[in-house]
């Protein structure tokens, strides 16, 4: 019999042995690569448009195909609206979905589903923006292979998707109709950020059309040098063309930050990276975005082999630990006492290469 | 002799906005409220195509045409081409067919941009990097101008200047 699939994302599920999709990559600059699906079903409206009854509606019927199909013993699901702050957070932080964080959207989340499997590489989002959103990702760099996957999770289903000629898929956002495909790619980008004006090559990106973000904190100064890429545009492409332009520009932005590592070889990256390395150690209170900002350099010191007393999968679990909400799950400690927590947990890290032990309380 | 705006027929125009009409083009002047209707100062516009409709670009419509586009729902869901402006998104499948005028201008304009800039930027993005350890050094007393830094910046200053006599003393040498 096919094991069907489970209801219940919790931290338990999010956390345990597992870290976040970017964070377990090999390569140095891409850490992960996600392709996005939309999709409509035929004669309702768009989920922003739609009452609660057409939503919860297109939502069965969906769970119901996902049911019948052969993915859905790999699925976990859990309804928005049920979940705890914690879990939304988690999700939020891991970068599997942007969910609504705040109650007051709560009307917008009903109905809304999200399914994941295990590893976290397909997620499926019905009633966001779109009624169905399937995102496949790898840890790595291969757009090809995430859509082939997102690609047969559509076809899988099977439903009487909103498509019309000429415009092809009929999606909320025009700008991604006919496809409906998003793209998005996680980067390093630590270099980069020292040698260049980040306005001028996020400006340059933007006329080839793709946009440069930060994962943490705002616009195109974030925190810790780890930027989004995303397609800002698909429509009148065909796949292979918006695949394979997105491409050539992510390996453009490759090409450029190693330059950029070389370059600042020359000058001072020994003393920069072991400069964060020893401010990580020693300090007995750090929040998040010195704490983010530092490990970015730690990471490009071990990348480069100026920094070898810790191993990146070390400093993978390490950054994993640091974010707010992981770091209440996992350590247990209380909000107000973040900082030094954090602080602790980077010096145990440091020193020992130890690492907190996965306990999930408070949930 | 006081001219009105040319959609609302009341305030005075304050604004030109160029349409395309057939092959020909033609000035509307529009007053402060209606451009900023018209226009979609509003961001989210740019989701269709930030060219579509601006005072320095045409559109494809006339006069009547950019009225009845003001005032145009969608008899499904009820989106109105202001909303389209705000949130950057339709409301449904006919919203598609009703605002397809816009969607075909704002292909054309991307396309013309994209064909001007592209090839162009995507050419130069990678060069545009100097990495010598000169180009290095200036960035990096830049950034301690930026952040201040001054007593740093001054040091490096002084590092390029050394180094830039050097290189011109080598320069001569080799010549």
């Amino acid at each position: 019999m096919i094991k069907k699939m489970e209801k219940g994302i919790n931290s338990d599920f999010l956390i345990k042995d597992s870290l976040p999709l970017w964070m377990r990559g090999k390569e140095k600059i891409v850490k992960s690569s996600s392709v996005i699906l939309n999709r409509n079903i035929k004669g309702f409206k768009f989920p922003h448009k739609a009452s609660l009854e057409e939503k919860r509606k297109v939502c069965s019927r969906i769970l119901g195909r996902i049911h019948h199909s052969a993915i859905s013993s790999e699925l976990f699901y859990d309804s928005l609206q049920e979940m705890t702050p914690k879990v939304k957070g988690l999700l939020y932080e891991r970068h599997d979905c942007y969910v609504t964080m705040s109650n007051e959207c709560l009307e917008h989340n009903e109905a809304k589903v999200v399914l994941i499997n295990k590893d976290e590489t397909i997620v499926i989002v019905i009633n966001d923006d779109d009624h169905l959103q399937v995102k496949a990702s790898t840890p790595s760099f291969d757009l090809k292979s995430c859509y082939k996957i997102a690609d047969s999770i559509i076809k899988q289903l099977d439903m009487d998707y909103a498509i019309k000629e000429p415009f092809g898929y009929l999606t909320a956002s025009p700008a991604i109709m006919s496809t409906g495909l998003q793209i998005e790619t996680v980067l390093h980008l630590p270099a980069l950020m020292i040698m260049e004006d980040s306005e001028s090559w996020t400006n340059d990106l933007r006329e080839m059309g793709v946009t440069a973000e930060g994962v943490f904190g705002h616009g195109t100064s974030p925190h810790g040098n780890i930027f989004t890429f995303c397609n800002q545009n698909t429509r009148r492409k065909n796949i292979e063309e918006s695949l394979s332009s997105f491409e050539k520009c992510i390996k453009n932005t490759v090409k450029k930050e190693t330059k950029c590592r070389k370059g600042i070889e020359k000058l001072d990256l020994k003393n920069m990276t072991n400069r964060a390395y020893g401010m990580l150690r020693y300090c007995e209170k750090i929040d998040f975005q010195e704490a983010i900002t530092g490990l970015s350099l730690v990471r490009l010191g071990i990348d480069e082999g100026t920094i070898k007393r810790i191993d990146l999968p070390t400093l993978n679990k390490l950054t994993h630990y640091i974010f707010p909400t992981e770091l209440q799950c996992v350590v247990g400690c209380p909000p107000d006492e973040l900082d030094i927590v954090r602080a602790k947990v980077i010096k145990q890290a440091l020193e020992k290469s130890q690492i907190p032990t996965t306990k999930v309380v408070g949930l | 002799m006081s001219m009105n705006c040319k959609l609302c027929h009341r305030e005075e125009p304050t604004r030109l906005f160029r349409c395309l009409i057939g092959n020909s083009t033609h000035d509307l002047f529009l007053c402060n409220d209606c451009l900023a209707k018209v226009a979609g100062t509003s961001e989210p516009l740019a989701l269709i195509g930030e060219e579509l409709i601006s005072e320095e670009n045409f559109l494809s419509l006339n006069e009547e045409d950019v009225r009845n586009l003001m005032g145009m729902r969608c008899s499904n869901c009820g989106t109105a081409l202001e909303e389209v402006g705000s949130s950057g998104k339709f409301g449904c499948e006919n919203c598609y067919e009703l605002f397809s005028d816009l969607i075909a201008t704002a292909d054309m304009k991307i396309e013309e941009k994209e064909k001007k800039f592209k090839e162009k930027v995507e050419n130069n993005f990678e060069k545009t990097v100097e990495c010598g350890k000169l180009e290095v050094m200036k960035r990096q007393m830049e950034r301690a101008i930026k952040m201040e830094k001054y007593e740093d910046a001054a040091k490096i200053r002084d590092e390029i200047q050394k180094m830039e006599k050097d290189d011109k003393k080598d320069g001569k040498g080799n010549k």
